[in-house]
């Protein structure tokens, strides 16, 4: 059965995963903000959460005096994204009951 | 977790999917616009102030302009994208010849089929194309109704200008 990944379920993770797994390239802490919807500190916080559990790996570019922080999904995160997602459509199509999450 | 939650979540999931497929359209497109209004400031800029040299501008600028669209990443894939955009520009070419336009007339064609085009961009592919439209068109019509012995330099300077600095707001996250 497939089954929920409680790191991705959180919402702001979900949001940075599925951008991450949209995207071919690598996507800017800037554009991760724009679609996450998260502050500074939060999207840090979440980057770092995924980042321990292998999901995504993160890289910083100077330019200039500034640091650019890029963010890519790792194999890993794109196999669990998608698990994710699967087990989100097996709910609305085979479930009328109410299902526990638990990963 | 229920049905109608996982309905909420996977619909989260698709507006953040979209929501990078505009940013990544932005991006793509950014630096294309600027290339294109510094096509229109020189252009009608040099119509307006030196119109001896304005048709070399004008086809070196296009030339520059389509170089630099066609080697920007993400170079268009889809042929039938492609060949939209150049019916569209033989159309505009038509009716240019069959109505005989002047060149202010025909200037006036162009800055409103390129309103035009960005208004379809900004239907298909993110709202920010609807404000350069808007701001092009405004050019347009200011140059033609209110300023019409100055309809070059209205060009340039409000629909270049626009383009110029549209190109880089637009990639702005």
């Amino acid at each position: 059965m497939k089954q929920c990944h409680e790191v991705i379920h959180q919402q702001h993770r979900l949001r940075i995963v599925a951008a991450l797994d949209s995207d071919p390239e690598p996507l800017d802490f800037a554009t991760l903000k724009a679609i996450s919807g998260a502050t500074d500190g939060n999207l840090g916080a979440h980057l770092l959460t995924l980042e321990k559990a292998g999901l995504i790996s993160i890289s910083k570019e100077m330019i200039g005096r500034r640091t650019r922080t890029w963010v890519s999904l790792t194999a890993e995160g794109r196999l669990a994204f998608r698990e994710h997602v699967a087990f989100l459509e097996d709910i609305i199509q085979t479930s009328h009951k109410p299902r526990e999450i638990g990963s | 977790m229920d049905k109608k939650q996982a309905l909420e979540i996977l619909n989260d999931v698709a507006t953040a999917r979209q929501r990078t497929s505009e940013l990544r359209n932005y991006r793509g497109m950014g630096s294309i616009i600027s290339a294109w209004g510094v096509v229109w400031l020189l252009g009608f800029g040099a119509q307006s102030i030196f119109p001896v040299a304005a048709p070399f501008i004008w086809i070196a600028g296009w030339l520059g302009a389509l170089v630099w669209t066609f080697t920007r990443p993400p170079k268009p894939e889809d042929f039938r994208a492609l060949s939209t955009w150049v019916v569209a520009i033989l159309c505009v070419g038509l009716v240019l010849v069959v109505t005989k336009a002047n060149q202010t007339t025909a200037a006036m064609i162009f800055g409103l089929a390129l309103s035009a085009a960005y208004a379809i961009l900004g239907i298909w592919s993110g709202k920010r194309f609807l404000l350069l439209a808007a701001l092009v068109l405004i050019s347009v019509c200011v140059g033609w109704w209110l300023v019409p012995q100055w309809l070059y330099l209205a060009l340039a300077l409000g629909g270049g200008g626009a383009l110029i600095l549209g190109g880089v707001w637009i990639r702005r996250p």
